[in-house]
């Protein structure tokens, strides 16, 4: 089967295919959703190289549990799981590096306003992001820049809607605020 | 500003909002699996060889235990080592024979 017409099969049977051992199969699957995992990874821990660390590892433990896909759920909110829970381990796993050392590398840098328009938003809101406290940056991800609806965004994050609801409303205004503080606006 | 306006304002940042991994992620993710896979093959080989030396240990003392039953009718510490039928004059009636 060639590559294209690996596009078009849908996920259920793309899984099946991956684990009959059909790697083509399985690279279909990370072609699809690299830019999903990427988009909500790197704005959770910025641009860096444990962010393409950890989107691998989202894939390699999917890869490992891709048996328990019964296609209940989407595969979108599946591997959006497991990359929010990746990522909320290495945040925790940061701010103990960060209380136990006095190296500054995982010190949260306020952006200055040197960087030209262009370069830009992608940066801009990474370090928006990045100050923004992660339970609030967590849902910001997963419903507006990701897309999710809320009932998504709650059953990702095992929240119920409420609290995703108030998070969000909160979270916006701490955004745009750090924002705003840029001068980005 | 209001909350809506706050929504209106974001949503268009993040709309232009597009970041990605570095070049080539696919091929880094397929080739870790290819490795990890390898590395759980082994790992599996490995659980399968210390099962089969296991067993076969279990088995050997199962049958010396049994054997040792068969022979001296008794699981005594003397049984194991064969000295049931030994006495002290022994290793004299054994020189005197030399």
């Amino acid at each position: 089967m060639k590559k294209e017409d690996l596009k078009t099969i849908n996920d259920i049977n793309l899984v099946n295919d991956a684990l009959t051992g059909n790697m083509a199969a399985f690279e279909a699957i990370v072609s699809k959703y690299e830019p999903m995992v990427a988009k909500i990874i790197i704005p959770m821990l910025g641009n860096s190289y444990d962010a393409d660390d950890i989107g691998q590892e989202t894939f390699i433990r999917f890869y490992k549990s891709m048996e328990k896909f019964k296609g209940e759920s989407q595969l979108s909110t599946y591997l959006a799981r497991i990359a929010i829970n990746l990522s909320l381990n290495e945040i925790k796993k940061r701010t103990k590096q960060r209380t136990l050392s006095s190296d500054d590398e995982y010190n949260y840098n306020m952006p200055n306003g040197d960087t030209d328009e262009s370069k830009d938003i992608t940066d801009m809101v990474n370090s928006s992001l990045k100050v923004l406290d992660p339970k609030f940056r967590s849902v910001i991800v997963l419903r507006y820049i990701q897309g999710f609806s809320t009932r998504e965004t709650a059953g990702i994050l095992s929240l119920p809607e409420g609290t995703v609801l108030s998070r969000l409303s909160r979270g916006q205004i701490k955004l745009k605020e750090i924002i705003t503080k840029l001068n980005r606006i | 500003m209001n909350k809506s306006d706050i929504k209106d304002e974001l949503s268009d940042i993040l709309s232009s909002y597009n970041p990605t991994f570095t070049e080539g992620f696919t091929e880094r993710v397929i080739q870790s699996v290819g490795v990890e896979d390898i590395e759980e093959e082994t790992e599996i080989a490995f659980y399968n060889i210390f099962r089969w030396v296991a067993l076969s240990g279990v088995a050997a003392i199962i049958m010396l235990l049994f054997t040792v039953y068969l022979t001296e009718g008794t699981f005594s510490e003397d049984a194991f080592y064969g000295l049931m039928y030994y006495t002290p004059d022994e290793p004299v009636i054994t020189s005197l024979n030399f």
